[in-house]
């Protein structure tokens, strides 16, 4: 078949006014916010509220309902209408009973109680070390998933943000985050305390690794890393489940000997302010933790626990 | 006029396709799920090779009942398999639809107008191998079997097609789509309307990646040349190579349906030449259709009833006789029907048979003229080819040598017996098609060529998941045990060993501890101690560095998986020798041989390894 050159002209600037159609299609769906944008928490409902509570208690459905409540309600957090994306640790093919991974029944208190208040749209999200799918079905948080309105999110190779580091990170320049990190109103820090062989212990600064990918590199400088993050990721609502803790073997564990019940609940607006906490459940000082010392150095967190102000409560 | 009949042929090909979609949906159903159903090794177990195989090679029946349903399968569906069900015929019959449309051969044709149909060029029937062929091979390849040599026993064309959807379709498939499916996702995620499609597409692929296979390229010159003798010749691998087909060549002789035409046959030739598979005089028959869809006087019937011409049955001489003749000479069939007193009809269109071509005549010379009857099996070939393949395996050993394993060959979970594990394994690749992490690979000839194929686990593309043991629920001929998980998870692939002239902590004045933290056994087989690094001053610097304790290891291979250098890990999987020399070698228990279960003991009396 042979081309005359008007029909060549013609056809091709068809096909480039269809492609820039495309394109402003593709623009005009686009939205959302843009990357990085973290509102600072509202100073005059902080007074009101506390922004520590300590939970002890049976049941760990009701510790995390009470905990929110005694922060002053999802509502202090959560429009109706927002999106929410919580961050539970689901890293592990582990069942619950082995505390390598956040208890089912916190993840789904925080779901229903978003639910209750309007949420838009609720993405549980976790960059796994196990295979994904077999981590869910193990560490029941794939029932909370098959049973609420929250979805969790398999990960779209491009769907990385780069994030630069804010003023006072020493070690990281940037890191990949994950797309739903950005894009929501409302992100829920929700791990599990435990051990952890090179970290010390992972609580909600080390449950930030779980928002970002290539993190073999920053393995070689874990401690400056966790810091990073916690002052680059500020999730507004964080709810460390200390249901049952892993005390030896951490992250992954597998042996109940290692195991220790604890029934409590921590939830606090800063994830560096609930570790400090945290680290008394394993009977750690905050100073002794790399990352926390980190931040403690940077002026982000108290390191001292008598120096926060806790609520404890009995549930 | 043209009476109203069924259409057979378009009946025929629906089932194909039908075929072909519940294979694909076998296929695709294929993954992670904590049980698998009863039916996900099914495609294997009515596969009547399998059984014949497993019994010459092992001396046993994995399975009484499914050996018994497809021993009645063989008899009652016999060749109307490949006609009608057969995923690689249905592939190969769509190749040869698409022959005339396809572009390089147009090209290469230029100039060749199209023909008016009155003179259609008639296919190549002539005979490319020895008659029966394929049941001599077959023969061959059983006395390989019976010595414990699968080599070639990936002819078998569900194997075939399972792994060629394996190794090749599901990767070259899933990269395009993947690529297409990120980027709509990434673009459209947050309008109302847009499904959440990175889920479901993680449920039936690997997540995360595309899955790639090792040294595929081989397997993809195979089926190449598979679908180019397709080209050379309608169901050449059918009518000369395929194992199956081979035995259902035998059972079809005593099927009842055959063809059939009737008595007032003007021998206008039409069936020969739309024939698919060697002409209808050939010993058996595909049922495919296409001479009852050419017969336009519709005197053929599969059905029961009327003279049959077959090698067996109520053979008609004379029909058979004057139809051979009437391809010679266009005058015989006149003769014939002036014999038999055949009066030709209007329907009858005897324009085709003095149209075709000499060599299309010479083709049948000698089968038809020259030897009546239909070529049966030779008993002395037979035994020819059974004494080929008795010389062919000194001579595939000749191949392997004295060879050892490689070390970083490592074999999937439970298999210790090396030798029981390459007659077991039918290389179906249904361990590669569930494995969640896509580790599990096809070797080449590492282990010998007559485990050529066969599942390997390359640790640095996925470690073996600790909690899942799908691979021994997958395998069909229970080569790679069915273990329950926590038997499963005590299981010794390997040691981990680490390189301690790359590894981080032993190089810079960095930790790392990635391998650590990953490490699944609950007393972690890797632990971390202390040790010191000079920087570029000469300064040391205190390390956590990792060590191995081998009587805790099971191998998974996590720690290779997870190792953040670049290109080679740190930390590789080695093989162990099982048993008491692993004991001498280490001074440990190593894995048990060749029985499962009493592995990786955490007996207090070991002594570690690699620090």
């Amino acid at each position: 078949m042979s081309l005359d050159r008007r029909t060549f002209l013609t056809r091709l600037s068809l096909a480039l006014g269809g492609i820039a159609a495309g394109m402003a299609a593709c623009k005009l769906f686009r939205g959302g916010p843009p990357v990085g944008q973290f509102a600072a928490t509202d100073e005059a409902e902080a007074a009101q509220a506390g922004n520590l509570v300590w939970v002890e208690g049976k049941d760990p459905y009701a510790n995390t309902v009470r905990a929110v409540k005694e922060l002053g309600g999802i509502e202090r957090f959560l429009k109706k209408g927002q999106r929410v994306t919580i961050l539970p640790n689901v890293g592990w093919a582990r069942k619950p009973e082995f505390a390598a991974t956040t208890n089912p029944q916190v993840v789904r208190a925080l779901v229903d109680m978003c639910q209750q208040a309007g949420a838009k749209s609720i993405s549980l999200f976790c960059n796994p070390c196990n295979d994904m799918r077999m981590s869910l079905d193990l560490s029941g948080i794939g029932d909370v998933i098959h049973s609420t309105a929250a979805r969790y999110e398999f990960i779209n190779e491009d769907g990385w943000n780069e994030h630069t580091a804010v003023p006072g990170c020493t070690h990281l320049k940037k890191a990949d985050v994950y797309r739903l990190i950005d894009n929501c109103d409302l992100l829920i820090n929700c791990p599990i305390a435990k051990h952890h062989g090179s970290s010390q212990l992972t609580m909600c600064c080390k449950n930030l690794m779980g928002a970002v990918r290539d993190r073999g590199a920053i393995h070689q400088s874990l401690h400056e890393g966790i810091a990073d993050l916690t002052m680059m990721i500020p999730a507004k609502l964080c709810v460390l489940d200390a249901t049952r803790i892993l005390l030896r073997n951490g992250p992954t564990g597998g042996n109940l000997k290692d195991v220790k019940v604890c029934n409590t609940i921590i939830a606090g607006t800063n994830a560096a302010e609930v570790d400090v906490l945290g680290c008394g459940l394993f009977g750690s000082a905050p100073k002794d933790i790399g990352f926390l010392k980190l931040l403690g150095d940077r002026g982000y967190v108290k390191l001292d626990p008598a120096k926060l102000a806790v609520q404890r409560v009995k549930a | 006029m043209r009476r109203r009949r069924f259409n057979w042929k378009a009946l025929r090909i629906t089932s194909q396709i039908v075929a072909v979609l519940l294979v694909g949906s076998y296929f695709f159903a294929l993954v992670y799920q904590q049980q698998l159903h009863w039916w996900q090794t099914l495609l294997f177990q009515l596969d009547p090779l399998t059984h014949l195989y497993l019994l010459i090679s092992t001396h046993h029946l994995t399975s009484w009942l499914y050996a018994l349903i497809a021993l009645v399968l063989l008899f009652a569906v016999s060749r109307i398999f490949c006609g009608w069900a057969c995923p690689l015929g249905a592939l190969l019959d769509l190749v040869s639809a698409l022959r005339g449309r396809l572009l390089l051969l147009n090209r290469w044709r230029r100039g060749q107008k199209a023909r008016p149909l009155s003179s259609i060029k008639p296919p190549n029937h002539r005979s490319l191998l020895p008659a029966n062929f394929d049941v001599y091979l077959l023969g061959a390849l059983l006395v390989l079997a019976a010595f414990r040599s699968p080599t070639l026993w990936l002819l078998d064309p569900i194997v075939f097609t399972f792994k060629f959807l394996t190794v090749v379709i599901l990767p070259v498939l899933d990269l395009p789509l993947r690529t297409l499916v990120n980027g709509l996702d990434a673009r459209f995620y947050q309008t109302g309307w847009w499904p959440p499609v990175m889920d479901s597409y993680a449920l039936y692929f690997t997540p995360y990646q595309n899955p790639v296979y090792t040294d595929t390229t081989i397997f993809m010159l195979l089926a190449a040349t598979i679908i180019a003798l397709e080209l050379v010749q309608k169901r050449f691998w059918c009518r000369y190579i395929c194992p199956l087909g081979a035995m259902l060549r035998l059972t079809y002789r005593s099927h009842p349906l055959k063809r059939r035409i009737r008595p007032d046959c003007a021998y206008c030739l039409k069936c020969e030449v739309s024939c698919n598979f060697g002409g209808t005089l050939e010993t058996d028959c595909l049922y495919c259709m296409e001479c009852i869809h050419a017969c336009t006087p519709a005197k053929i019937s599969f059905l029961p009833g009327g003279p049959v011409i077959s090698r067996s049955g109520s053979v008609t001489p004379p029909v058979l006789l004057s139809r051979g003749e009437a391809m010679l000479r266009p005058q015989a069939a006149e003769e014939g029907r002036a014999m038999h007193g055949i009066a030709p009809t209007e329907e009858d269109d005897l324009s085709l048979a003095p149209t075709l071509r000499a060599d299309f005549k010479q083709a049948y010379r000698q089968r038809i003229c020259g030897e009546l009857q239909p070529e049966g099996i030779s008993r002395r070939l037979l035994l020819e080819y059974a004494a080929a393949g008795f010389v062919a395996y000194p001579l595939l050993k000749l191949f392997d040598g004295r060879r050892e394993l490689p070390l970083d060959f490592i074999r999937p979970p439970g298999v210790y017996d090396e030798a029981k594990f390459t007659e077991l394994c039918l290389k179906c690749g249904q361990c590669m098609k569930v494995c969640l992490t896509n580790g599990l690979q096809p070797s080449l000839v590492e282990a010998g060529l007559s485990a050529l194929w066969t599942p390997r686990l390359i640790s640095r593309l996925g470690y073996c998941e600790f909690n899942c043991n799908l691979c021994g629920q997958a395998c069909p001929s229970g080569a790679i045990p069915k273990l329950a998980l926590e038997e499963k998870q005590r299981q010794v692939l390997g040691i981990a060993f680490f390189d301690r002239s790359r590894c981080i902590p032993y190089v810079l004045p960095n930790n790392c501890t990635v391998c650590e933290e990953h490490c699944p056994t609950a007393d972690k087989a890797i632990k971390m101690r202390a040790g010191s690094v000079a920087d570029k001053d000469g300064k040391l610097h205190e390390t956590q560095q990792p060590y191995v304790v081998p009587s805790l290891c099971i191998g998974c291979g996590i720690c290779e998986k997870k190792c953040p250098l670049p290109g080679l890990s740190a930390v590789r999987i080695f093989r162990t020798p099982p048993g008491d020399a692993f004991k001498s070698s280490y001074g440990v228990a190593g894995p048990a041989e060749p029985a499962p279960g009493n592995s990786g003991d955490t007996s207090s009396d070991y002594s570690t390894y690699g620090g």
